[in-house]
């Protein structure tokens, strides 16, 4: 469970102030699927940061199971993300050097967890985004929709609660936005992970059990999500 | 994260950029190769110069002299400066503070208080577990030839020596049997060229040296193995005409391997005794009841008392120096001499680490969204920062490497052309200018080196590293990933 209350989080550039979060008040539930819909600069990457302890707020709080995220220190936050979170990007972020497989261990050999292990710990995750056959390719060897498979390999490998995905499908043609939508679909559905996801796309952002339309630091308006047919 | 894993991962990051990466392990390289090399330089001559303390003494030995402050008695006092004039103080300096001022022929009382004599050998002599003891003297020839050949050649000294010492020598060519011998004489194997024979040949050759008769009692100036004898009839004049001139028969025992030192030799001190009371013009027994000298060799009973026998010989009141403590010196001298001309590899050593820095802050520059995405995944700062510092370690140890090899491969090759000169064919480029030591390597390269040189470029190349480390582990993740 996320509780977020009156969050405030302003960034300076020159001499403007940006209230990139501005007194936003949420609740997050575990094993729920929200989607972030709302203009660029509305707050959206922010408070996906914020949530994921890459940021932290100026004022307000944000507890994670009752772990106030502000009271850690930083290898408190680091902690934090090698266990909890799963980060994935639109620009999937893989290591251009590291084939799929060793792309995807990053996190555990962070975690410090021996060789072996964490070798069958990330050819599980690829098996789950159906790449087993893909393991030893290198992220330029692979198409996009794959990439951000892998990606989420890499955010999944460590069985974390929450998964933050920033525009996942936003670097994708639609064939392999829809897969990456049904993939974490499936991942909220059968292991109960919690998706808190960016989105431009209406007919992804229809994916979410909750959309938040987000709009000058704050949550303008919410609606349902998941239409029908989604689901037919 | 692993510490295992922290090195591998730092070690493949330094093939991204191959061609920055072998730049700057070339310029660590080189400060590595000047510090190994002077250092191996450096041991070199060490080991030569020890060698040729080895001449002179061994293990087993120990050097004695008396307990006198020369300085002191030279007038000398360090950084003592001008003493004020007292109407009462004494005229003459008496630093032994005895009020004697007995100075006997013409020597200076203090010097006389520096000789050892006849009561000083016996005492030494009775100390627990010594085997023998001498005094050391040295004796000048006028020539040293061969007895069926009329070719003299010049014989620097002759050392009187105890036989723990002649025995000792590192010899090319020996026969055990002659070196019991109070006749016995050990050469430099220099004198084997000199009259064109093989070593083996030489040794138990007789050879005849020629001793002048001067009156001097050998009482000449300060310096090792500067020995006296005071004359009981002091003031004895030369009469005219040509000094009295006598060769003595004495056989090569041994050969030793030529060394700075090739025109010296070693004589028992019988043998000393009888050609320096010749010089002298005294009787033997007369000489050598009356004979002082600088400095006593004892010789321990076995190598493993030295200390002890060192101990109980201070305990007398003496001044002693045992081989390792001279030997000691030495070293320590060339260990400064070495460190001091490795200035130069920690001058080129200091641009490479300002190399390094450089080089790690390009990185991080270049690197800087995939370290926002490692802290997105749970990395934590100082994981990244010992990312950053190894990566800095590595490339320090692989420039250490390399310059050590460079060292090593450079050093022998020095080694060589200096034994073996450069020739083409028939042609001499180079005379091999060591070609006389064959046991001499101006470049020798040690353990200590290797792991000092290591040493040395890791933490340079840390410490030039921790900065660009501290750097990337304060990058902000979330600027790091807009980037």
């Amino acid at each position: 469970m996320i509780v977020i209350k009156e969050a405030e989080r302003t960034y300076h550039l020159g001499d403007e102030d940006i209230h990139a979060l501005d007194g936003l008040s949420l609740e997050i539930k575990k094993g729920e699927f929200i989607a972030l819909v709302g203009p660029s600069g509305s707050g959206k990457s922010t408070l996906m940061n914020v949530i994921g302890a890459l940021d932290s707020l100026d004022s307000g709080s944000i507890s994670v199971d009752g772990q106030d995220l502000s009271k850690l220190s930083d290898s408190g936050k680091a902690m934090y993300r090698r266990k909890k979170v799963g980060f994935v990007f639109q620009t999937f972020n893989l290591q251009a050097r590291l084939t799929a497989l060793e792309n995807v261990e990053l996190p555990l050999m962070l975690d410090g967890i021996p060789r072996k292990k964490r070798r069958d710990l990330a050819l599980e995750a690829l098996s789950k985004v159906h790449l087993s056959d893909r393991v030893r390719h290198v992220p330029s060897e692979l198409s996009g929709g794959q990439q951000q498979r892998v990606a989420i390999a890499r955010a999944i490998v460590n069985r974390p609660e929450i998964l933050l995905a920033d525009e996942p499908t936003g670097n994708l043609d639609s064939k392999s936005g829809e897969q990456i939508m049904k993939l974490l679909k499936s991942l909220n559905e059968q292991e109960q992970v919690t998706i808190v996801m960016v989105t431009h796309n209406e007919d992804h952002a229809a994916f979410a059990h909750r959309v938040l339309h987000m709009l000058d630091g704050n949550i303008s308006h919410t609606r349902n999500g998941r239409k029908k047919e989604v689901y037919g | 994260m692993k510490f295992y894993d922290l090195l591998a991962t730092s070690f493949r990051n330094l093939f991204r950029q191959k061609a920055r990466t072998v730049l700057t392990v070339i310029s660590m390289m080189i400060g590595a190769f000047l510090i190994a090399i002077m250092m191996s330089v450096g041991n070199g001559l060490k080991q030569f110069m020890v060698s040729q303390v080895t001449l002179f003494a061994n293990t087993s030995t120990i050097a004695v002299q008396a307990n006198v402050d020369f300085a002191q008695a030279f007038g000398m006092s360090l950084g003592g400066g001008v003493a004020e004039f007292e109407e009462e103080s004494p005229q003459v300096q008496d630093p032994a503070g005895e009020g004697q001022n007995d100075s006997v022929n013409g020597v200076p009382d203090f010097l006389s208080e520096a000789f050892l004599d006849q009561e000083d050998l016996e005492k030494l002599q009775e100390i627990d577990g010594v085997s023998e003891a001498a005094f050391e003297t040295y004796v000048t020839p006028d020539y040293i030839r061969l007895a069926e050949d009329e070719s003299p050649k010049l014989l620097i000294s002759m050392y009187g020596v105890p036989s723990g010492i002649r025995d000792r020598v590192k010899f090319s060519s020996v026969d055990r049997a002659l070196l019991e011998r109070d006749d016995a004489i050990v050469l430099s194997d220099s004198y084997a060229e000199a009259w064109n024979m093989d070593r083996e040949d030489l040794v138990g050759e007789t050879v005849l040296v020629r001793m002048t008769q001067t009156g001097d009692t050998g009482v000449s100036g300060m310096g090792m193995g500067m020995t006296g004898n005071i004359p009981s009839d002091a003031g004895e004049q030369e009469g005219p005409g040509e000094p009295l001139r006598q060769e003595f028969e004495l056989v090569v025992a041994g050969l030793f391997e030529k060394s700075i030192f090739s025109q010296i030799s070693f004589i028992t001190p019988q043998q000393s005794d009888i050609l320096r009371a010749f010089v002298s013009g005294q009787e033997l027994s007369e000489f050598s009841e009356e004979e002082q000298a600088f400095e006593i060799i004892v010789v321990a009973e076995d190598d493993d008392q030295v200390d002890a026998v060192d101990r109980r010989i201070e305990d007398l009141g003496y001044q002693s120096s045992t081989f390792d403590e001279a030997v000691g010196q030495i070293g320590v001298v060339f260990d400064i001499l070495g460190v001091a001309l490795s200035g130069f590899g920690a001058i080129a050593m200091l641009v490479a680490s300002i190399g390094i820095a450089n080089t790690l802050l390009m990185a991080i520059y270049e690197r800087t969204r995939e370290i926002g995405v490692m802290k997105a995944v749970g990395a934590t700062r100082s994981t990244i920062g010992l990312l950053f510092t190894m990566e800095a370690a590595w490339l320090g140890i692989i420039g250490g490497t390399v310059g050590l090899l460079f060292t090593k491969l450079f050093g022998d090759a020095v080694n060589f052309i200096l034994h073996e000169g450069i020739s083409i064919g028939s042609a001499t480029l180079l005379e091999g200018f060591l070609a006389d030591y064959p046991t001499f390597d101006v470049s020798v390269f040690s353990i200590g080196i290797v792991l000092l040189v290591l040493g040395v470029t890791a933490g340079v190349a840390i410490v030039a590293g921790l900065y660009p480390a501290w750097r990337a582990s304060r990058l902000d993740p979330v600027v790091a990933l807009s980037r």
